[in-house]
């Protein structure tokens, strides 16, 4: 259910936040602007458009959970294994490269909590310990840990488990809590499609900040009112429900994508434009509703667990994953998964990047002579894992798309045939596949060498803007050597990952040959 | 747009509900896991299997232990991860009866399964799964 903006004690109005045309220059945007593309454009601004991708995707759903439970209980014949694990991971990447935060858009799970709000809207706030990303972290790892744990790509039944529980989360968390709280602080989707959208080329941002200045109404955060309304209540349109004020919104962090600023701002002011990907990862200082993100150590550990996550599943994907769980067990007597599994989580999601971000922030305190401490450079420069990080996710999971798109045809012909009992989609054609290898492995590196790219010169970007010390008079040339530990890190990132796709594939869901 | 949106929504969750009983009613008419009506031993060579060709032998027994001959065998082999393309053997019977001989492509290390369906002549048939853990990657 809509609700007003209501302050919090502590907290800054984001309107509060001078816009940025009133201290700083007017900024028109001319760049190309999804929502001024005919006919598209004009679906895009109407509201309610969203649900012309949620209803779609909410049937596939209903779909994938019903053939998670009674469809075959064998991963590649099974609509919710293969949808889940080869064409959503898959076409999530793809989109936020070449768009933006699509999926995020079309996001089923909101339906069930827009009905939800209709017959009872929440009341409480989210408790403000948890208005970070911590609770979304830990349950970013938790599902790729209870992936390596349960083997989820080849297990359909606990694929549709890992669906409902979903469904169920957000409608909880929604039901009993206003704003977008499931999105902003629980969802680890979510979390995972603003980092990629970080690298996306088109952004949700006002079109003339000038315009913004003279607002009296501020709808876009606040809400459209009914004009009839002596108190503003009801809100007929919401505003930004994760807190993003568009005169001050910076990027596409916390953005999903979800158009309600373009439906509430009364001037059509907002609009889907082009930009340069990454360059918000650069821009440091205040961005509305998400502060300072270089002095928060969650979003810096968001970052990590991204980053370094990314490598881990994929790695977790090969031969040597299996060598050094049997060596661990070996080691240990150990004959369960869990602990194990649970070693190699602490040893590559905190003992490595701990080691290795301290190393390259210590070599880079050295070479320029920065005074900040080892922390906070890490968190400044923390941004600047994402691009590799990304470009690690998109090789990983392009890989799996790209070779089995078209398996879907056969296995929904299959589906059909069994349901139905008859083919109204032809008998399946089983050798459909998807590119060869061979080509998609040329893909891949490409998407790595972008990320390696990205990365570093994003970290060079950031330290150009360090606070050098006064004695220090080639700036330019400092900033560069400045860069280089973090670049020889980026390089280590880049090595393993090329390592690790040219592994052959070895998906064995099998612990010490069990 | 708020009645619009309850009748859009109520619409498609009744559609979706409909799809969800007749994609739920999948298994009445086939099983999902196939059972093993006869028995099927697989042997590979090499042993253990390496990714690309491999040299298959099944020896199929009915539920009475007889062997299982002249039976028309189809061999589909798979991956525990989604998204990959099958693999189907070809196999001949061999010169012993219920002793079929055939080679498969193991595209992919890691583990396979394979399903086993097997016609006799006289209308008995074999229905089987054959877990083929651990592929190794040459
Ligand atoms: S409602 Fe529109 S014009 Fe007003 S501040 Fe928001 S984006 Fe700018
Ligand atoms: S309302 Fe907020 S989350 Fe939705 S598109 Fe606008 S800025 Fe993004």
């Amino acid at each position: 259910m809509t609700t007003l903006w209501q302050q919090r004690p502590t907290e800054r109005h984001p309107t509060q936040i001078p816009p940025r045309g009133a201290t700083g220059k007017r900024k028109q945007r001319t760049s190309f602007d999804l929502l001024a593309v005919p006919l598209l454009g004009g679906i895009l601004r109407r509201p309610g458009s969203r649900l012309l991708v949620q209803i779609p995707v909410l049937f596939v759903s209903l779909v994938m959970i019903a053939h998670a439970f009674w469809g075959p209980q064998l991963a590649p014949k099974n609509l919710a294994a293969l949808l889940t694990w080869v064409h959503f991971r898959g076409l999530v990447v793809l989109v936020l490269l070449l768009g933006g935060n699509f999926f995020c858009m079309g996001c089923p799970f909101m339906l069930p909590r827009e009905l939800a709000r209709k017959l009872h809207s929440p009341r409480w706030q989210w408790p403000k310990k948890l208005r970070n990303k911590w609770p979304a972290i830990t349950l970013f790892v938790g599902v790729l840990f209870a992936y390596e744990l349960f083997d989820l790509f080849a297990n359909p039944w606990w694929t549709g488990v890992l669906i409902v529980s979903y469904f169920a989360i957000a409608l909880l968390v929604d039901s009993l809590f206003q704003r977008a709280s499931f999105c902003k602080f629980v969802c680890p989707i979510g979390q995972f499609n603003f980092l990629g959208a970080s690298l996306s080329p088109l952004e949700v941002a006002v079109r003339d900040t000038a315009v913004c200045d003279g607002c009296v109404t501020k709808d876009c955060i606040k809400g459209t009112a009914n004009p009839h309304s002596q108190t503003g209540l009801p809100v007929v349109q919401r505003g930004c429900e994760l807190d993003l004020f568009q005169p001050r919104k910076s990027g596409n962090l916390d953005c999903t994508f979800c158009m309600d600023c373009v439906y509430a701002c009364p001037e059509d002011n907002i609009g889907v434009f082009a930009r340069m990907p990454g360059e918000e990862l650069t821009t440091v200082g205040p961005k509305s509703g998400m502060g300072i993100i270089e002095r928060r150590g969650d979003f810096s550990a968001l970052a990590v667990a991204f980053t370094f996550g990314a490598l881990l599943n994929a790695f977790a994907m090969i031969s040597p994953v299996y060598a050094l769980e049997n060596s661990i067990a070996s080691a240990t007597g150990l004959t369960v998964e869990w602990p194990i599994l649970s070693a190699i989580f602490a040893l590559f999601l905190i003992i490595e990047p701990a080691v290795l971000l301290g190393v390259t922030a210590f070599a880079t305190q050295r070479v320029a002579g920065f005074n900040e401490g080892i922390t906070a450079q890490v968190k400044r420069l923390a941004p600047s894992l994402i691009p590799i990080g990304f470009g690690v996710w998109l090789a990983h999971y392009a890989f799996h798309f790209l070779t089995g798109a078209l398996t879907v045809v056969p296995v929904a012909q299959n589906a059909v045939r069994q349901s139905f009992g008859k083919a109204w989609f032809g008998n399946p054609q089983w050798q459909l596949g998807g590119l060869p290898e061979s080509v998609v492995y040329a893909i891949e590196l490409g998407f790595l060498a972008l990320g390696l790219i990205g990365s570093i010169a994003v970290a060079w970007t950031l330290l150009r803007q360090s606070s050098f010390p006064s004695q220090i008079k080639n700036v330019e040339r400092v900033a560069l050597q400045a860069t280089a530990p973090w670049a020889v890190f980026y390089l280590t990132l880049f090595v393993s990952a090329v390592w690790i796709m040219n592994q052959p594939m070895d998906m064995r869901g099998t612990f010490l040959g069990g | 747009m708020q009645h619009a949106f309850s009748k859009t929504f109520r619409l498609s969750m009744f559609v979706g509900l409909l799809v969800l009983a007749a994609v739920g009613c999948e298994q009445s008419t086939a099983p999902s896991s196939p059972q093993a009506t006869g028995k099927a031993e697989v042997t590979f060579a090499p042993q253990p299997p390496t990714t690309g060709e491999c040299a298959l032998t099944i020896t199929l027994t009915d539920s009475t232990g007889a062997p299982f001959k002249d039976a028309t065998l189809t061999v589909e082999g798979n991956m525990n991860h989604a998204g990959m393309k099958p693999s189907f053997a070809t196999m001949e019977e061999s010169d012993q009866e219920g002793v079929y001989t055939g080679t498969i492509d193991f595209t992919m290390g890691g583990d396979w399964f394979l399903l086993i369906h097997a016609d006799g002549q006289n209308g008995e048939s074999i229905e089987t799964k054959v877990d083929v853990p651990g592929v190794n990657a040459k």
